[in-house]
């Protein structure tokens, strides 16, 4: 005999009662009444923790029963891998570094996949039209994109040159000149083709120079870096959203500054990736990735007051490093 | 009578362990992890039947019956809007306010949808408990009243916060009867956000202290900083993030300490039926928990969460007491006829987990 609560359904009335088991039945026996129930239309929920086990009857009725490895083994429904995992501390040791394994192979290789993946699928006219918008939103950041200063001679034989390297890819290309003081000697691609180079660059370096870095920043829109990088800030958001669902808010915080470290991380693997599109270009048009390797030591020369900051928080990776690969023969 | 039905007296306890708990989240992350977060509304069910199930009232547990696919769904559908929001935003900054504006007029109606949603899913005896908010109320208590902060100056926190609480509390049901309050506790709820604002001053000055103390004791010229070796970066600036951390910790601890004290005094003025509650929980001891033990949270990724958890509900429920002098037996399932048992099927499509 088993000792249960009877809950009905219909009040809040507890009702002791004992359970036994005759043949394929379930008996339950109260106070001056008793009810029969065939053992398969007994539901018994799964075993959490310490809790009472709970049996859902056909008709909505509950019992709670405290025994609940006795009530299982009457019920005759044991085995419950769930329960069996939650129950030893080894289990949750191997749990400890099955997600530890599972956040850096998500890391490493998931998340930028799926990124990758989920960047192809995006159609080419929704990427482009994505640079666009980030393109006009710029003075909202306070960066005023004035007119060029460069002499049209030049920049019609910078685009021609530019044309020429862009015009077999699927990516409209559009090339912008701006005077931008603020930002200084600089290039940068916006997702769809949308490349922008400052003044300040055009006169520090050569055409030939330039050139080298807008095929570094074409290696960012064919490899579609800008989209790549929004697909997997929002996964990383996802899974942060998931794994800290029920965290404190000063952990969310901290968790927040770590995640920005890690984005850091994936944008230093771009630059590897725009380095050796560029190199691979340049190679197959008889050149030398020197070339841009020049152009980035220039243009480093030119930074105001520069600080070495440890590999890890650099966005880009360490300037040596990316030299030393360009001037590989 | 199968009851203690002497003293009419009826504590809460809780009975969760840190180290079960923990076993059992830590499953739960790995399976979320493994399936890209699709077992996360499976884990949400097992959480809170293990925090429901170790709450015992009078002989019985409390149990918590939503079906996880409909939370499931309830999450994909909130992450699809997101997931537009964030590609319409880009792609022009009218489409983010639009949608911005479509968000908060959905907003309300997820609100009652989710406290009714997780009121109805929720049951004691097998009874359930049930909410019957009204859409205008949510958007009085969660859109309109907070508008109140601005020219306020945030004075009129506690205010809205409570009335918040009492919007939750007038609408929820248990069986057939209704909750009530008794009296108001906006007072309680001032003082003990007054309490917390005084404590955060200190906290705040603190950081204020340790900045000052950075910058001008170590006699660290910020602008000579830029040229030094990363390695004296590091050192500068390390004391500055420690302080920060420790600030974020604290406004923590102290915002959890108030919100305990103003659910005591919200507790303390409700009724259901003749039923009536009291809640003692200490603040003091609570932030005193919440400060050794969320600190530990951090420094261990994560892993001390499931401690923090059950020590939380189990300082929390067992202030808690309910004073019965009918008992607690007379409470009937309300019969809901077949057609609204549908009606209600249907609705509770939308679970969206709002953290309110």
């Amino acid at each position: 005999m088993l000792s249960a609560s009877y809950l009905d359904g219909h009040t809040s009335h507890l009702f002791t009662v004992q359970l036994s088991r005759v043949d394929e039945q379930l008996l339950i026996h109260g106070e001056g009444w008793e009810r029969q129930v065939p053992l398969a239309a007994c539901a018994l929920e799964p075993i959490l923790g310490n809790l009472p086990a709970r049996v859902n009857l056909p008709d909505g009725a509950v019992l709670e029963c405290p025994a609940a490895q006795a009530l299982a083994e009457l019920l005759g429904q044991g085995q419950q891998p769930l329960a069996q995992l939650e129950a030893r501390w080894r289990y949750s040791v191997l749990a400890v570094l099955g997600i530890v394994l599972a956040a850096v192979l998500l890391y490493w290789q998931g998340m930028p996949l799926a990124a990758h993946l989920a960047a192809k699928l995006t159609p080419v006219k929704l990427e482009s039209m994505l640079g666009e918008a980030t393109l006009a939103s710029l003075p909202k950041l306070g960066i005023t994109l004035q007119p060029s200063q460069l002499p049209p001679a030049r920049q019609q034989a910078l685009l021609q040159r530019w044309q020429a390297q862009t015009q077999a890819s699927h990516f409209p290309y559009q090339l912008h000149f701006y005077d931008l003081p603020n930002v200084g000697a600089n290039a940068f691609a916006l997702p769809g083709g949308q490349v922008v180079v400052t003044d300040q660059l055009a006169t520090l370096l050569s055409d030939d120079e330039i050139i080298a870095v807008l095929l570094h920043e074409m290696g960012h829109v064919e490899r579609q870096h800008g989209l790549r990088n929004v697909y997997q800030a929002a996964g990383l958001g996802l899974i942060a959203a998931v794994v800290l669902g029920d965290a404190p808010s000063a952990v969310s915080n901290v968790a927040a500054m770590a995640a920005l470290v890690v984005q850091l991380g994936y944008t230093r693997q771009f630059e590897r990736e725009a380095d050796e599109f560029a190199a691979q270009r340049l190679r197959a048009q008889g050149k030398s990735p020197a070339v841009l390797a020049d152009a980035l030591e220039k243009l480093v020369g030119s930074q105001p007051a520069h600080t070495e900051v440890p590999e890890l928080l650099a966005t880009h990776p360490a300037t040596a490093e990316r030299l030393r690969t360009l001037r590989q023969p | 009578m199968d009851e203690q039905m002497q003293s009419n007296r009826w504590a809460i306890q809780f009975h969760g362990q840190g180290g079960e708990y923990f076993r059992i989240w830590i499953v739960n992350l790995l399976l979320s992890v493994l399936t890209l977060g699709i077992y996360s509304a499976w884990a949400k069910v097992r959480r809170l039947k293990y925090f429901y199930g170790n709450t015992e009232l009078a002989g019985s547990r409390f149990d918590y019956t939503a079906q996880p696919v409909k939370i499931l769904i309830g999450r994909l559908i909130a992450f699809a809007f997101f997931a537009l929001y964030a590609v319409g935003s880009n792609l022009h900054p009218l489409l983010g306010g639009l949608f911005g504006l479509l968000f908060l007029l959905v907003l309300p109606w997820m609100i009652v949808r989710s406290i009714r949603f997780n009121l109805r899913q929720t049951r004691y005896r097998n009874v359930p408990f049930d909410f019957h908010g009204t859409v205008w109320g949510a958007v009085k208590n969660y859109l309109l009243l907070p508008l109140l902060l601005i020219p306020s100056l945030g004075l009129a926190l506690p205010y809205v916060q409570h009335q918040q609480f009492r919007f939750v509390v007038d609408h929820a049901s248990f069986g057939d009867q209704r909750f009530s309050q008794l009296g108001s506790a906006v007072g309680g709820y001032y003082r003990a956000a007054l309490a917390g604002l005084g404590v955060m001053l200190v906290v705040g000055l603190g950081f204020a202290f340790t900045v000052g103390a950075t910058i001008f004791g170590a006699g660290v010229n910020l602008s000579e900083l830029n040229k030094s070796n990363p390695a004296l970066l590091i050192a500068a600036i390390l004391p500055l993030v420690i302080g920060y951390i420790v600030m974020l910790v604290g406004f923590s601890v102290v915002a959890a300490a108030v919100r305990l004290a103003q659910a005591n005094f919200g507790w303390r003025q409700t009724a259901l039926g003749a039923v009536s509650f009291d809640s003692q929980a200490s603040p003091w001891a609570y932030g005193r928990m919440m400060a050794w033990r969320l600190p530990l949270v951090v420094l261990t990724f994560g892993l001390a969460l499931p401690w923090l958890k059950v020590a939380q509900s189990r300082m929390r429920l067992n202030g808690m007491s309910l004073h019965a002098p009918e008992g607690l037996n007379q409470f009937n399932a309300v019969v809901q006829n077949a057609g609204s048992a549908v009606g209600a099927e249907a609705t509770d499509l939308f679970d969206v987990d709002l953290a309110i």
